[in-house]
């Protein structure tokens, strides 16, 4: 039975939403079961963001919602079908309300879950860095001195004022992208994503 | 990724028994065909190996230190290996050299790519004394013949061409960053990868016909409405040769699906012509993968041209998915 890997969290209910609207059914949330019957004959497991493509690029799954920050930070050998529309957000540097970028300075030390990405753009300005690779809650690390600066996913910018935080530049725009597994693709005969 | 997560754990006797099936097969059918087998060396001077490879695949290479000096590649494909005898062998060539073989390759894994450290295939090389088309028929008619031998169900092969894509990437001038990028996204399909990077490198006609080629694999009558635009931007006959390729095995080999995939070419810098994958269901990798790159005995000071393909035998020694 052909497989979708959906996101968990945020990405979630508007994944089903749109699926919905494609004619296939609600799955019930509340079953323990690991993949969850979808109608059209397909079948959705929820799995953690970084791990659709993992399942997607080796064939666990055949498709996949995720969103476009985790392609671009792990480069799964995928293929990015489109983009869905949903699940609008940021990459965003942020910091503490007092920090004043100082390009060339001592090393900045950058916590983030990106580290590809966060280098990438802050080696780009001319900033010497230095990355603390977090898996959550990198917007408590300047506030514990771990780091300078932060690089997170940014939606309403609420959490970031909360920790005393200000968005300072947006690195990229984030939504949700269907993915394909490459050999899986091939096999695929009823292409209802594309309509 | 740490080399340890990748190392192979062995095959015991009944994967054992399936992969000489497998070559038996294979080595019988392309013996028949003329192909005779070799042992390509497993360790190559470094300088040598990386330039008989591909970018991508010199990034994978794995290098060792030999005692009193000297740094040596251990193989990570055969085709250097293949590449690295006959130029030293053969100054010139009367007729076509035909090789086949069989055996582990060693390739450093990457998150995008997480095969194993160790990995088996078998594959044919064809040498011609010069560069060109010559063979590319000979070899199609191996891979599909290699597949249905492998006892593959449903298979499905597909051909694409660097001359259709290229030159059009060529028109466009980018950068090399910019290149990179677009070969990235064309090997991606992703149309929103495209749009971003004609915002930030240029729009052009040339860019707006390789998103168009993107998803219209498998359907040569929608890429012919291309055609037009195609026959401005100097690819057309490519696309018809490829057209005609891909009738000719239809005919041929009438259990096998065969498709067209004009803009799913990986190793831009390294094939020159048509290229030929082969997918089966369940397997989440191709299957067989190929083509023509005659760039290669010239980097080595032979005029030659060469067509060889793969069959990965490792993947098709793992469970279905």
């Amino acid at each position: 039975m052909p497989r979708i890997a959906l996101t968990k969290g945020r990405l979630l209910e508007p994944a089903l939403g749109w699926l919905e609207g494609l004619g296939f059914v609600r799955p019930d949330l509340e079953s323990r079961a690991l993949s969850l019957p979808i109608g059209r004959g397909w079948e959705a497991v929820l799995l953690k963001g970084s791990d659709v493509p993992v399942f997607v690029q080796n064939g666990a799954a055949d498709l996949g919602v995720v969103g476009s920050d985790v392609l671009e930070e792990d480069g799964p050998d995928v293929y990015d079908l489109r983009p869905l529309g949903f699940g609008a957000c940021r990459l965003s540097l942020a910091a503490p309300l007092t920090w004043e970028a100082k390009p060339g300075a001592a090393a900045l030390r950058v916590a983030t879950k990106f580290p590809r990405l966060a280098e990438e753009h802050l080696r780009g300005l001319g900033f010497m860095i230095r990355i603390i690779r977090l898996s959550s809650s990198a917007e408590l690390a300047p506030q514990l001195g771990l780091s300078d600066v932060i690089v997170d996913i940014v939606d309403s910018g609420r959490t970031l004022h909360e920790n005393g935080l200000r968005e300072v530049q947006v690195l990229r725009p984030i939504q949700a992208h269907l993915v394909a597994n490459r050999g899986a693709y091939r096999f695929l005969k009823d292409r209802w994503w594309e309509g | 990724m740490s080399a340890l997560e990748g190392l192979n754990p062995g095959l015991w006797w009944d994967d054992t028994a399936s992969l000489r099936a497998l070559e038996q097969r294979l080595l019988g059918l392309w013996g028949g065909r003329g192909f005779a087998e070799v042992v390509p060396p497993f360790l190559l001077p470094e300088t040598e190996a990386l330039a008989a490879s591909s970018e991508a695949l010199s990034s994978r290479t794995l290098k060792v230190q030999a005692n009193g000096g000297g740094s040596l590649a251990l193989r990570s494909d055969f085709t250097a290996g293949v590449a690295w005898m006959v130029s030293r062998r053969y100054r010139s060539l009367d007729a076509p050299l035909r090789v086949c073989y069989s055996g582990a390759v060693l390739r450093r894994p990457t998150p995008d790519r997480p095969e194993g450290l160790e990995t088996l295939q078998g594959g044919c090389e064809r040498v011609s004394p010069a560069a060109g088309f010559e063979g590319d028929e000979e070899m199609l008619r191996l891979a599909a013949e290699s597949l249905l031998a492998l006892g593959v169900k449903d298979p499905v092969l597909e051909l694409g061409h660097w001359g259709l894509v290229g030159p059009l990437m060529d028109r466009m001038a980018w950068p090399a960053e910019g290149r990179a990028a677009l070969e990235s996204a064309l090997n991606r399909k992703s149309s929103s990868a495209l749009a971003a990077l004609g915002g930030r490198f240029g729009q052009s006609p040339e860019l707006v016909l390789l998103g168009d080629l993107l998803h219209l694999g498998g359907r040569p009558e929608a890429v012919d409405a291309l055609a037009p635009r195609m026959r401005t931007m100097g690819v057309l006959a490519v696309w018809a040769q490829i057209r005609e390729f891909g009738g000719l095995l239809g005919r041929e080999f009438p259990g096998l699906a065969v498709r067209l995939e004009p803009t799913d070419v990986r190793h831009w810098s390294y094939y020159t012509g048509l290229t030929v994958k082969a997918f089966a269901p369940g397997r989440p990798f191709a299957v067989l993968s190929g083509g023509r790159y005659d760039g290669l005995y010239p980097a080595l000071g032979r005029s030659f041209g060469a067509f060889g393909f793969a069959v990965h035998l490792g993947r098709l020694l793992e469970k279905e998915g």
